[in-house]
């Protein structure tokens, strides 16, 4: 039967394992490791790794399974100028010289037994080759004639076979090439063809033609004779395996240009020619090599396995064929020489194999031929269009001798034509310099706009005299990246730069972070690129002055250890330099220190534990302790015991309290982003921890514009108050309201109150000059020094205006009665969707006893006196509601962690139950907005506050003197129950608000339609107990992140013997996902815009072990369990480890493969999956492509130490942290717990507390 | 210890490991005896020289790969301590690889593609870069059904 073939075109079937080989498709694989079925039809390598970070974080990471990684976006910026960035200006670098290629030449010693018969050796030629390394290709293939040869002509002046090649000077060879060392001969003119457009020039730069004592760099080592001429034999030794002239040929110590050594190959022992030396045919005498030839700097070395003594098996590419099988003389040998030089120009010399007769050739077949042509009459080549005949340039009875002639071909293109020798253009016709060029650009200021300049200088003859400049410019906006500036200059198609000619066409393509600029073989003179130069001009910083909208950041998460978290901003390259702590109150503390300042050794005062664990090694921190610092050694031996540090101490410690971070308090963190801001928990609820946020505040546009960190604000010469402007924070997600009753030392007016009190004013609004005109009423709060509010407080002044007590007679008709006993509530309002559980106001009474300590202050009702009245009220807020200076531990109810008081606070909602009207619901009857003033449905929009100058509040509504319309005052004619709390939030106004205590948070969230859903939660239930409900997702309120409560517990499934690892939203559908199960809900938006979950489907067996093991991609839900690996988009659900007709992944391997830390990420450049086994030295990844759908393997992928799970950057690639040893990359940036965001170093503990004006 | 960020980047892994085994072939008709001839790898990878890729082959699922000789024509083909790819510049082009001959029978045929240095003697840098594999094709002769 005729021959057939059959062709595998297709591998993007991918792996599949667990199936018979034999019933595969033709396009699966049984096994595919570190390659990738990426497009139909191809398989690639697999994508690899870039360093994201220019500097490493001196912390570690916790040994937990969960992500532990986050990344979001915000609008706001983050940088630390201190810390070196990838922000660059660009710059330009040549990668590879425009004047070398790597060209290799091949030497035999011995010609094979042309002309004669195969049986008969003929040591009459060698071969010479040169291959263009860079290319691969070889460009010249021919023999040279031994003029030891009877026939031999007398160009070629050596006298010995073998070192009249080995320790050739290059001029020699370049006259080989040229045939320049015909010269002297006959023909010489033939050769002297100016046309040939091949120079060479010296490596060092110079203009001047290498000559026999130029240098060139060449290299020597183990070289392979079958790039193209696939040898199988070994009999030819390679140099360094032979010691001495009995064995072999060169002492492996020694090389053969410089060793002062004889070599002495005694040929009676084997005569394959391989001695260095040789008997000269004229003398009779024998010659040795001369060491030192060339200056030691070009070296021809010997082809290990150059051929074989076994004649029927003879695969020899250089030399002779055995005669036969007992020859002594059998196996020629080839050199090869790799070196580098300069040339450029167009070379179109190709000396095919010769094979006109049909005689074997020395080279076996092994050179070029034909391609589509085996004639050897008349063969021809067809390149580019045009058909070039192969000439016999002699007769064959010329032999192989140099009688050649140089002419031109139809191109101007030399040609020979003598000698037994065919020429035709090259594959690849052009030759060129192939200078390359980076244009290198990582990262760019965002917030600047400037101009991008690139200009490319490159050569226009062959000479390197001339040069064309071309340019380019692209101005950059605010908000746009370095590979914006990078697609902005070179935008063209097919990755070819418009603009230059084709002739000199340079090419480009941008990857990560630089840009290749290039001539190839595509280039038709490509004479090189002699400068590419990159410049910025007219860069205009706009940090300042941009607007929130044109802000953005790219920000990632990353679990620390002790229960803190990390934030790194892609845009600027910088870790912010202090940590999000989730311990509420610190820790761990290894006791007080007494250290002088600037030293690094000093005692204990007192130790936090006795025999606590050794803490050297441990990173600690404190006031006037580095960041970064360790403990190097301490010894409790001697009293008191002695401590060193690692470095040396910034300030005097004197019983200073210090910290160490404590592997124990090690926990993986669940993060959730909203608006922004970010969410995270302790996915453990370890006591001590909650719930942190983080975000960007700016309190310089508080209070009308009232900026808290000026003079201007100098309460009590306490100035600055807030001493962060604006910038990232770091807060408890849920805070409390700061209230306390004010202390009675240091004395003020305000001693013994609460901050948060309401007092009925008598009088408080009554109508002007006695009428009942309602456009004239007056409001009259008392402004005396104890009846302001306190600087941290609010404190409501009411009066129910019945005609009763001072305003007698007065009465302003509404529809309250007497029964309506009425409690004032507040409730504040925090950036990142919080709002605190109501509080009731207090009331007040006055008591001198211990200077007014023996005050109290007590929840109250209030009722009018008369039925058919009004209710009024004016609320002062203290000017100081947001304060601070960082370290708070000083004040009354505060730890060291509050940098500012109500730090994130944006508003008060004041509310009030009228519980003749609705005892079960508080109603909003004013809010206080720290921007826009206050608002209440008595008086409409907003309005500004007022102040008066004899207390330090701002106030509602002050008409004491002309009098203004009852619209302008908080006066309520009937109840106010427009809008009730739990209207509002959907929550129970007299139930725990929030995670708002130790020990609370949750295991996942998601935000699905501007809510938050958090599963698997512990949370203060109605009871003010801790209840863990593992199975239940918490569900907040349109925007209000952070606010849930037990009232509004959403319990999918039950008591099923599960829990909830992560909640997802695919499509509109909320993913539930437990260990063992998926529930689907259907979310739907009711008519009054609250959302309503409805299970739809629950799907068994599919279940995560963590929220590691899920990934958004553009397909849906990714995610990975124990049953294999699935993908639901919201409507359809697909296991795509059992597709029948692709990719499969055999169970027993997946078995294998699947583990806890088993964690998944969409790669969005690529549109690949990693499935990583293992987050500690991982040793194997699976890759699922959506291109093809068929999966992969790899090794040695994301094997660090350790690793978080995976996020998405901002280019789409996977990012991930880390651990490496310390020093392993940039600058080691230390984590500083004393550095808080809102504190400078010199004012930590300085802060008195506030007081109330006197 | 420190943390430090990493991404995947656009550029292709240097890979210094990896291997490709196929299915069994049996050209259309596993019951038919065959002459397996020459085994064509058409494919592309960046740099020059030989490198680490070796392919073998396997008949009928008999004990372990063995390797191909490399053919003489083939430019791509190398044998350095196995039969080998060599790189190609980033150009496609077409290794040709002969199968044992005169051993070279069975029903089918299986390829390994897998990195090795084992046995090598060229000094080649070792990283595999920018590797595409496009086709594989066997040139066979049917020989009779048993």
């Amino acid at each position: 039967m005729p021959k057939q073939s059959k062709s595998i075109r297709d591998f993007s079937g991918g792996i599949a394992k667990g199936v018979d080989a034999l019933s595969l498709k033709d396009n699966q694989m049984t096994e595919c490791v570190n390659f990738i079925a990426d497009n139909v039809g191809k398989l690639v390598v697999i994508p690899g790794e870039n360093l994201a970070s220019t500097n490493e974080l001196n912390t570690e990471l916790p040994d937990g399974f969960k992500k532990n990684i986050h990344s979001w976006s915000a609008d706001f910026n983050l940088s630390d100028a201190s810390q070196t960035n990838n922000i660059t200006t660009p710059t330009a670098v040549q990668t590879k010289a425009s004047v070398r290629a790597n060209m290799e030449l091949y030497f035999t010693p011995f010609q094979s037994p042309i002309p004669g018969s195969d049986t008969v050796v003929d040591w009459s030629e060698r071969a010479l080759i040169i291959k263009d390394a860079d290319r691969d290709e070889y460009i010249v293939n021919t023999i040279v004639d031994n003029p030891w040869h009877s026939n031999s002509m007398q160009g070629y002046q050596a006298k010995a076979p073998k070192n009249s090649i080995q320790g050739l000077t290059l001029n020699s060879l370049e006259k080989m090439a040229h045939r320049h060392h015909l010269e002297s001969s006959h023909q010489a003119s033939d050769y002297q063809d100016p046309t040939i457009p091949w120079t060479f020039k010296t490596l060092a730069g110079g203009t001047a033609r290498p000559n026999g004592s130029n240098t060139v760099k060449a290299s020597f080592g183990p070289i392979d004779p079958s790039g193209v001429f696939g040898v199988v034999a070994d009999s030819i030794p390679a140099l360094a395996l032979n010691t001495n002239n009995s064995t072999g040929w060169l002492d492996a110590d020694k090389t053969f240009e410089n060793n002062g050594a004889v070599y002495v190959d005694d040929p009676s022992e084997s005569a394959r020619g391989k001695n260095f030396s040789y008997v000269d045919e004229t003398s009779g005498t024998t010659i040795y090599p001369l060491t030192q030839r060339n200056g030691n700097a070009f070296k021809i070395e010997a082809v290990p396995s150059g051929g074989t003594a076994n004649s029927s098996s003879n695969t020899i590419e250089f030399g002779a064929t055995a005669f036969n099988a007992s020859a002594t003389q059998v196996d020629p040998y080839a050199y090869r020489m790799i070196i580098e030089w300069d040339y450029f120009g167009k070379i179109n010399i190709n000396f095919p194999v010769e094979n006109v007769t049909g005689a074997l050739n020395y080279a076996h077949g092994k050179g070029y031929s034909p391609v589509g042509d085996s004639s050897t009459a008349s063969p021809k080549r067809t390149l580019n269009g045009t058909t070039y005949d192969y000439i016999q340039l002699a007769p064959i009875s010329h032999g192989h001798n140099f009688s050649t002639k140089l002419t031109k071909d139809a191109d101007n293109n030399m040609c020979q034509e003598s000698g037994a020798f065919f020429y035709m253009m090259n594959d690849a016709p052009h030759f060129g310099q192939f200078s390359e060029w980076e244009y290198r650009l990582t990262n760019i200021p965002r917030t600047e706009t400037a101009t991008y300049n690139v200009s490319i200088i490159y050569y226009t003859n062959v000479a390197q005299s001339s040069t064309t400049t071309y340019t380019r410019s692209y101005e950059t906006l605010v908000g746009q990246s370095a590979m914006d500036v990078k697609s902005g200059l070179f935008y063209d198609a097919n990755g070819i730069v418009e603009g230059i000619p084709s002739d000199y066409q340079v090419k480009f393509e941008i990857i990560d972070d630089k840009v290749r600029i290039f001539q190839d073989s595509d280039t038709i003179k490509a004479y090189g690129i002699q400068s590419v130069t990159a410049t910025k001009t007219n860069a205009v910083s706009l940090a300042d002055t941009i607007s929130d909208g044109q802000r953005y950041q790219h920000l990632v998460a990353i679990t620390n250890q002790d229960s803190m978290a990390t934030v790194y901003s892609m845009e600027n390259d910088v870790w912010i330099d202090w940590q999000l702590d989730l311990k509420f109150t610190p820790s761990q503390w290894i006791g007080t220190v007494n250290v002088a300042n600037g030293s690094t050794s000093g005692t204990y005062n007192t130790m936090s534990t006795s025999g606590h664990p050794s803490l050297v090694g441990k990173q600690i921190r404190g006031t006037g302790i580095k960041p970064g610092t360790t403990i190097t050694a301490q010894d409790t031996s001697p009293s008191p015991p002695t401590i060193t540090l690692s470095q040396a101490s910034t300030s005097a410690l004197s019983s200073a309290k210090v910290y160490y971070w404590d592997v124990s308090n090690n926990v993986d963190i669940s993060y959730m982003d909203a608006e922004g801001h970010l969410f995270a928990s302790d996915t453990t609820f370890k006591g001590g921890n909650r719930p942190q946020w983080f975000g960007y505040l700016d309190l310089n546009h508080t209070y009308l514009k009232a900026q808290f960190d000026s003079v201007s604000n100098d309460y009590n010469s306490n100035s600055p108050q807030v001493e962060m402007a604006k910038g990232f924070n770091t807060d408890a997600l849920c805070p409390q309201p700061y209230r306390i009753k004010i202390a009675n030392s240091p004395a003020t007016a305000l001693k013994g109150q609460d901050t948060h009190i309401a007092t009925k004013v008598d009088g408080l609004f009554t109508f002007k000059d006695g009428t009942t005109d309602e456009t004239i009423i007056k409001s009259n709060p008392n402004f005396s020094t104890s009846w302001g509010s306190h600087p941290l407080g609010i404190k409501i002044q009411y009066d129910w205006i019945d005609g009763q007590d001072s305003e007698a007679g007065s009465i302003m008709e509404g529809s309250f009665l007497k029964k309506e006993l009425t409690e004032f509530y507040f409730s504040y309002i925090y950036d990142g969707g919080y709002v605190s559980q109501p509080q009731q106001f207090y009331q007040h009474t006055f008591d001198a006893g211990n200077d007014g300590a023996d005050s109290t202050n007590v929840p109250f009702s209030t009722a009018p006196k008369a039925d058919s009245c009004s209710l009024g009220l004016h609320i002062g807020i203290g000017p100081q509601l947001i304060s601070g200076k960082g370290n708070n531990a000083s004040w009354t109810g505060l730890s060291e962690k509050d940098g500012v008081l109500n730090t994130r606070l944006k508003g008060v909602e004041i509310y009030a139950r009228f519980t003749n009207t609705d005892p079960n619901n508080i109603y909003l009857i004013c809010e206080i907005d720290l921007n826009k003033g206050w608002k209440s449905f008595a008086t409409g929009k907003w309005k500004d506050f007022t102040t008066h100058g004899n207390v330090s509040h701002y106030g509602t509504s002050y008409t004491n003197t002309t009098g203004g319309p009852v619209t302008d005052h908080i006066i309520y004619k009937a109840v106010p129950t427009f809008q009730s709390f739990y209207n509002k939030y959907q929550l129970a106004w007299d139930e725990p608000i929030g995670f708002d205590v130790d020990g609370t948070g949750w295991k996942t969230a998601c935000v699905f339609n501007r809510r938050a859903y958090y599963g698997n939660v512990r949370i203060k239930g109605k009871d003010n107990q801790l209840h863990y409900y593992p199975d239940g997702i918490l569900k907040s309120p349109l925007g209000m992140y952070a606010s849930v409560g037990e009232s509004n517990l959403i319990e999918a499934t039950v008591n099923d013997g599960d829990d909830i690892v992560a909640l997802r939203v695919a499509g509109n559908k909320l993913c539930q996902f437990k260990r063992y199960s998926l529930t689907i809900m259907g979310v739907k938006t009711l008519e009054n815009g609250e959302n309503r979950e409805e299970i739809e489907q629950a799907l068994h067996h599919v279940g995560l072990e963590n929220d590691n093991q899920i990934c958004d991609t553009p397909y849906g839900l990714f995610w990975v369990s124990r049953s294999g690996i699935h993908l639901y988009n919201g409507n359809d659900f697909k296991t795509l480890s059992s597709n029948p007709e692709g990719s499969l992944i055999d169970k027993t391997q997946w078995e294998n493969f699947y583990g806890k830390r088993t964690h998944v990420g969409y790669d969005a450049y690529w549109n690949q999956v990693h499935i990583c086994k293992d987050m500690i030295s991982n040793s194997e990844t699976i890759i699922y492509s959506f291109n093809t759908g068929a999966f992969t393997e790899a090794t040695g992928m994301y094997g660090g130490e350790r690793k978080t799970g995976f996020v998405t950057d901002r280019n789409g690639h996977l990012m991930w942290a880390e651990q490496v040893a310390q020093g392993s990359q940039g600058s080691a940036v230390a984590p500083d717990q004393t550095n808080k965001p809102t504190a400078l170093g010199s004012q930590i503990q300085t802060a008195p507390p506030p007081v109330g004006s006197g | 210890m420190a943390i430090l960020l990493k991404s995947t980047g656009t550029d292709k892994k240097t890979m210094t490991t990896g291997k490709i085994i196929t299915k069994h072939y049996d050209m259309g008709d596993i019951s038919i005896n065959k002459k397996f001839n020459r085994c064509s790898i058409t494919y592309k990878m960046d740099g020059s020289g030989i490198s680490p890729l070796a392919v073998t082959y396997k008949l009928d699922e008999r004990g372990s790969f063995k390797p191909f000789t490399a053919t003489p024509s083939s430019p791509f083909s190398v044998y350095d301590g196995g039969a080998r790819l060599c790189r190609t510049n980033g150009r496609i082009k077409t290794a040709e690889f002969d199968f044992i001959n005169g051993k070279a029978f069975g029903k089918v045929v299986q390829i390994r593609i897998m990195y090795s240095t084992y046995g090598m003697s060229y000094n080649s840098p070792t990283g595999i870069e920018g590797f595409e594999l496009s086709d594989i094709t066997f040139t066979y002769r049917p020989i009779n059904r048993n």
